[in-house]
């Protein structure tokens, strides 16, 4: 009742042109918002303070010694470990190369069913190239564990029947990194294939029509046509692929954990086993600070150099 | 350039997969080198069927397409030598004006500089010099439209097919590219296959037409002789605004007599009718004249008039009913703009004998012999 008649005052003192808002009426909205941002910092910020701090402490889960402040050494001694290093490699190795095929392959199997879109049976065709997106990752890497098995897997049955000489897949360190990218690919390359395939949809058929009489081969189709088209939605599948296998570990750790010795040893690979093997919490917060650190410069640059050449932003029509 | 030909449609059918009525139905179109050939029709006729048929992105399921003297009927679009201005424009949009126009050339590696030379020249043509950095999204639809044209033409092929072009323009535009069009069928001397469903368009423009209805050829002609002598009444009522008025009337004692209305009308004079004969009577507005009472002709009480500048359209209903009406209930006629009548009035209103178009109840022409 109170507060009803307040606030009557107030509409009429708006109404009047007067501006005598009581401090507290001004308040009020900050106040009411308050309880989201609060929650809203202690979610997001919070952990990410938890984060450094831990960072900056050594910090064993088996000892019952009390975290110790320590200062940037967990940095200094993750900058000058081997592990360090090569698990930089193999994370950029992993990344780029699962990026290409999967690019490569989802741009090549969208062109040739949206080529073919007419046919009948299409529609099963497409719905049988997306069902990988729809396994969970950990089920994917299980799948593939056991396809992978050198002695009764499924790849190497096949393999044997042919004649070829069976690899341990998962064991062989020149192989395993690239056999953890087939199962990246097989699972991801559905979505790029998606998008993809939704942008050639898009593409009025009467610009396609247009090139042919204009005589122009299917790869110029693709190079002058298809691709400016969408351009800019490819940048933004890109930013997604990169970021999610940037910090892909869970199909890694499901198959090899890093291994054969260190050949599938990537970052965030580094950062499960200090955190989850070795309890080295501090360290680990450090590794994956600097994780962090690096997605976050690499994405940066990217939509830099990408918003200069007008792609992002740019008018289609 | 490469010499000009004509297109011949032989038997051409075509039914989509999925679709249980044929598109076209048998069409035999013969169009001439450097004719401007307009297809006329309603909404859903089969035009744009036909065009693509010659264009090349659907195959008939019967008959057979000619350009010139070649059967290109198994032939891809890209081996016909022929050129189209989509509805839709359908330029790259990414490109410039200029690239636009230039990407068929780039794609035959024509030299560079007989590329800079071609530009210029059908941009200096189409006066669209200044546009040619721009890209379509900055363009009018005038613009855009004069942009698709060049781009058709730069090729010089040896067919321009035209889906619609003028459709997405305003009416100046569109009166204004429809002069444009012309003069540049003149100027080029190319075959021009051109699709609407504006049959004023297809009047002014062509220098032949056919009429398709539901996929079947209705007539083909000259337009001012398809005017004239409208082979059935949907070819008549379809062609000319205001519509033509379609009378039912049986032949009476040698006199043309209204159903219901008793009213009579003289008989043409070469037409040999039997006594008795049912028949439809097609007569333009602009052929009804309003007599003077009591000389006999049709008694109509004015509903309305439309002002139109130079004329005005009259609606007026028969006093007698509206049973001698075929398939309209209002009969309009065209007088001069200073001629007013106030609602209601009541009017008789007759035509000169070879004003009159005579079509059998089911509608097919019947001037002609019997
Ligand atoms: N790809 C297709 N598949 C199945 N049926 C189609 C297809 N294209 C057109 N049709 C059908 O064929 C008939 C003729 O269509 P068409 O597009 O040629 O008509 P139109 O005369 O160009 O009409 P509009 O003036 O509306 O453009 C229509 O009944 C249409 O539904
Ligand atoms: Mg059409």
């Amino acid at each position: 009742m109170r507060l009803r008649r307040r606030r009557a005052t107030e509409l009429a003192a708006v109404g009047s042109g007067q501006s005598r808002v009581y401090r507290g009426e001004r308040l009020a909205p900050a106040l009411m918002l308050a309880p989201s941002v609060v929650i809203l910092l202690a979610l997001v910020i919070g952990p990410f303070v938890f984060l450094i701090d831990t960072a900056l402490h050594r910090q064993n889960l088996f000892q019952t010694t009390p975290p110790r402040y320590v200062g940037a050494d967990n940095f200094y001694y993750l900058f000058i470990s081997t592990k360090f290093q090569v698990a930089l490699v193999r994370m950029l190795v992993f990344a780029v190369t699962a990026l290409a095929a999967e690019f490569v392959l989802g741009f090549v199997l969208a062109a040739w069913v949206h080529r073919l879109r007419d046919l009948p049976g299409m529609a099963i065709v497409r719905t049988l190239l997306t069902t990988p997106i729809l396994v969970a990752p950990i089920v994917a890497a299980v799948m593939w564990r056991f396809m992978y098995q050198p002695d009764f897997g499924v790849i190497n049955y096949i393999l044997g029947l042919v004649g070829i000489p069976k690899p341990g897949w998962l064991s062989d360190p020149d192989i395993a990194l690239f056999a953890i990218i087939a199962i990246d690919v097989w699972q991801w390359t559905p979505f790029v294939f998606l998008i993809v395939l939704a942008g050639m949809y898009a593409i009025p058929r009467s610009l396609y029509e247009a090139a042919k009489l204009d005589g122009t081969s299917p790869w110029r189709q693709i190079t002058h046509l298809t691709i400016p088209w969408f351009k800019r939605v490819l940048v933004i599948v890109l930013l997604l692929r990169l970021i999610d296998l940037l910090r892909a570990f869970e199909v890694i750790v499901a198959t090899t954990q890093g291994g054969p010795g260190d050949a599938s040893y990537t970052l965030p690979v580094l950062v499960w086993e200090t955190a989850f093997v070795n309890f080295q919490m501090g360290d680990a917060a450090a590794a994956s600070l600097v994780l962090l650190v690096i997605v976050t410069i690499v994405i940066t640059l990217l939509i830099r150099a990408i918003s200069r050449q007008g792609v992002v932003g740019q008018g289609r029509r | 350039m490469s010499e000009i030909v004509g297109v011949t449609l032989q038997g051409v059918s075509k039914t989509y997969a999925g679709g249980n009525v044929a598109a076209l139905n048998t069409i035999d179109l013969e169009i001439r080198a450097g004719a401007f050939f307009s297809i006329l029709g309603p909404s859903g006729c089969g035009k744009t069927t036909l065009l693509r048929i010659i264009a090349g992105f659907e195959y008939p399921s019967a008959g057979r397409v000619f350009i010139g003297e070649r059967d290109v009927t198994a032939l891809s679009p890209r081996e016909r030598d022929i050129a189209m201005v989509f509805q839709d424009y359908a330029l790259y949009p990414h490109m410039t004006a200029a690239q636009n126009m230039t990407f068929n050339l780039r794609n035959r590696r024509v030299p560079k500089a007989e590329i800079a030379r071609r530009l210029a020249e059908t941009a200096s043509i189409l006066g669209i010099e200044p546009l040619l950095h721009k890209r379509p999204a900055l363009l009018s639809g005038g613009e855009r439209q004069r942009v698709a044209l060049g781009r058709a033409m730069i090729r010089k092929p040896q067919i321009f097919l035209m889906d619609e072009p003028l459709s997405n323009l305003d009416l100046k535009l569109r009166e204004q590219m429809r002069i444009e069009l012309s003069r540049l069928h003149q100027a080029l001397g190319v075959t021009v296959v051109f699709v609407t469903h504006d049959q004023a368009e297809a009047m002014t423009l062509s220098s032949e037409l056919a009429v398709l209805r539901g996929g079947t050829l209705q007539q083909m002609g000259p337009p001012d002789r398809v005017y004239a002598r409208p082979a059935n009444i949907f070819v008549a009522r379809f062609i000319g605004s205001p519509s033509m008025n379609l009378l039912r009337a049986s032949v009476r004692g040698g006199r043309l007599v209204m159903e219901s209305e008793g009213t009579a009308l003289p008989v043409p004079a070469d037409a040999r009718l039997q006594e008795g004969e049912a028949l439809l009577i097609g007569v333009r507005p602009h052929d009804l004249k309003v007599g003077r009472k009591g000389e006999g002709g049709l008694a109509v009480k004015v509903a309305l008039t439309e002002h139109l500048g130079r004329h005005n359209f009259v609606v007026c209903h028969p006093v007698g009913g509206t049973a001698c009406l075929h398939e309209q209930d209002a009969i309009q006629f065209e007088t001069e703009a200073s001629v007013r009548y106030p609602v209601g009035t009541e009017l008789e209103l007759s035509a000169a004998p070879d004003a009159l178009r005579l079509f059998t109840p089911s509608g097919e022409r019947r001037d002609e012999a019997p």
